[in-house]
């Protein structure tokens, strides 16, 4: 079933009672003067309850300089200067078939209360696709989920996968007795720290591990074409803008030396569990020197000193997401086991041309960088 | 078309099953008439029978019995 956003015009109009010529008037990227009032949307709908500095978030997602060239832009809905609903827009470079294509991911879709149900979401993302010709949406919620999958085309889920260090909490979910489950913990605790013992391989001489503050500019040579794969490269600008600019989160930043040469990049966070306030580490991404690394030692012994390092900080869990054959079976070998919790991941192009790859699971490479939340 | 008929098409605008047209729940408590499914029934509405739904219809559509209703007034569905 198709709609045109012709006609999605002219049916929002009518529940917005405005002309359906002006419609497209409405929907413009934010400027400076739009940003006390995008605020206030996002206040309005969160209820408050942003559990980050928002006004920092904005700043450092989108841009809100008149003239500035940003990548990134929230669109605005208006009426008469008032906002009623806001789409983020982040342009992205993504290598396809070898050869860089701008592609546009969409998020942070915020509508009115009071006029949710007109289908202005609905019309905002048909105007995308009719502007850009390649979209995608790492991520949807519950409300999002019906329209978003109805305008893009699903792929596969994304998949999480998860390392148990400690099993104290996850028994105690399942016991509610503090000494039922202390007690059965330690043995089993003790198993998973044998097992993770024997199957971690000591680092050869040579390799160390250090805590970096930025990411150096050696990155920029990890980058290699990889025509069997599409990917937003990872370049020092993108890598620092996304981890060190970043005012959500503060992440952990490990490089892995081979005498004294950089040979990866990981990148991770500590948090506390929204369900049991226990400590959990998230791997969110990493890169890697692979033009001499076909049998993925380095990718397995960067990831292996990641949870080592992630370990020292007693967490119960460690987790990440991926979607990529070759890095799910290194942390499957690392002990990490695939969780059901998965996240939706569209796509959709006008191109014809790119079709074929862009609809293809098989092609895709993301970690949770490539997504939106930081994890909140 | 008759009214068994008009589920059907329903159902496939809304892609569940026939069974999943539950003709007098209210609009709120079925799923797939979100603000998405609603319009892409006022697309086949327009498409099939070059009709729009008016603002107070709009309004007072509150089940599928309702969309009906206004189907069969309009004699866009026809029960011999």
């Amino acid at each position: 079933m198709k709609l045109s956003l012709q006609k999605v015009s002219r049916y929002v109009s009518k529940g917005l009672n405005i002309n359906p010529d002006t419609i497209q008037d409405c929907f413009s990227p934010a400027t400076k003067k739009d940003f006390e009032g995008l605020i206030e949307l996002r206040n309005d709908l969160s209820k408050n309850q942003s559990l980050w500095d928002d006004r920092s978030y904005l700043k450092w997602r989108y841009s809100f300089n008149d003239e500035a060239e940003n990548h990134n832009k929230m669109w605005v809905f208006r009426i008469d200067d008032r906002i009623l609903a806001c789409l983020g827009v982040e342009e992205v470079t993504l290598s396809i078939n070898n050869k860089k294509v701008c592609a546009h991911k969409v998020m942070d879709l915020l509508v009115k209360p009071e006029i949710d149900g007109i289908g202005l979401g609905a019309w905002m993302t048909l105007t995308m696709k009719n502007k850009f010709p390649i979209l995608f949406a790492t991520g949807s919620s519950k409300s999002s989920y019906p329209m978003i999958s109805k305008l893009f085309n699903e792929m596969e889920h994304r998949q999480t996968h998860k390392l148990l260090i400690r099993a104290n909490s996850k028994l105690k979910n399942k016991f509610r007795s503090a000494l039922i489950s202390n007690l059965l913990s330690m043995p089993i605790n003790l198993l998973l720290s044998i097992y993770q013992k024997f199957t971690y391989e000591d680092l050869p001489g040579g390799y160390t591990l250090k805590p970096l503050t930025s990411v150096p500019e050696q990155v920029d040579t990890f980058i290699v074409e990889n025509p069997n794969q599409i990917y937003v490269p990872r370049t020092k600008e993108y890598l620092n803008w996304r981890f060190i600019e970043n005012p959500r989160r503060k992440f952990i930043i490990l490089g892995l030396y081979l005498n004294n040469k950089l040979t990866g990049v990981s990148f991770s966070l500590l948090r506390n569990s929204a369900i049991n306030d226990q400590k959990e580490g998230f791997i969110i991404d990493w890169v890697y020197d692979s033009s001499s690394d076909s049998s993925n030692m380095t990718a397995n012994y960067l990831l292996q000193e990641t949870v080592k390092y992630l370990k020292t900080t007693k967490p119960n869990s460690i987790s990440t997401s991926v979607y990529d054959f070759n890095s799910s079976n290194i942390f499957h070998k690392l002990g990490f086991l695939k969780r059901d919790y998965n996240q939706t991941f569209f796509t959709y192009t006008s191109d014809k041309n790119i079709e074929k790859y862009l609809y293809d699971n098989k092609l895709w490479y993301l970690t949770e960088s490539d997504a939106n939340t930081d994890l909140f | 078309m008759n009214t068994q008929e008009a589920i059907s098409w329903l159902a496939d605008i809304f892609n569940v099953d026939e069974t999943d047209i539950q003709v007098d729940q209210p609009r709120e408590s079925l799923d797939y008439w979100d603000s998405m499914g609603m319009l892409l029934l006022m697309g086949e509405l327009d498409d099939l029978f070059d009709f729009t739904l008016t603002e107070d219809q709009l309004k007072n559509i509150s089940t599928i019995n309702d969309l009906l209703d206004i189907l069969k007034e309009k004699n866009f569905i026809v029960d011999k």
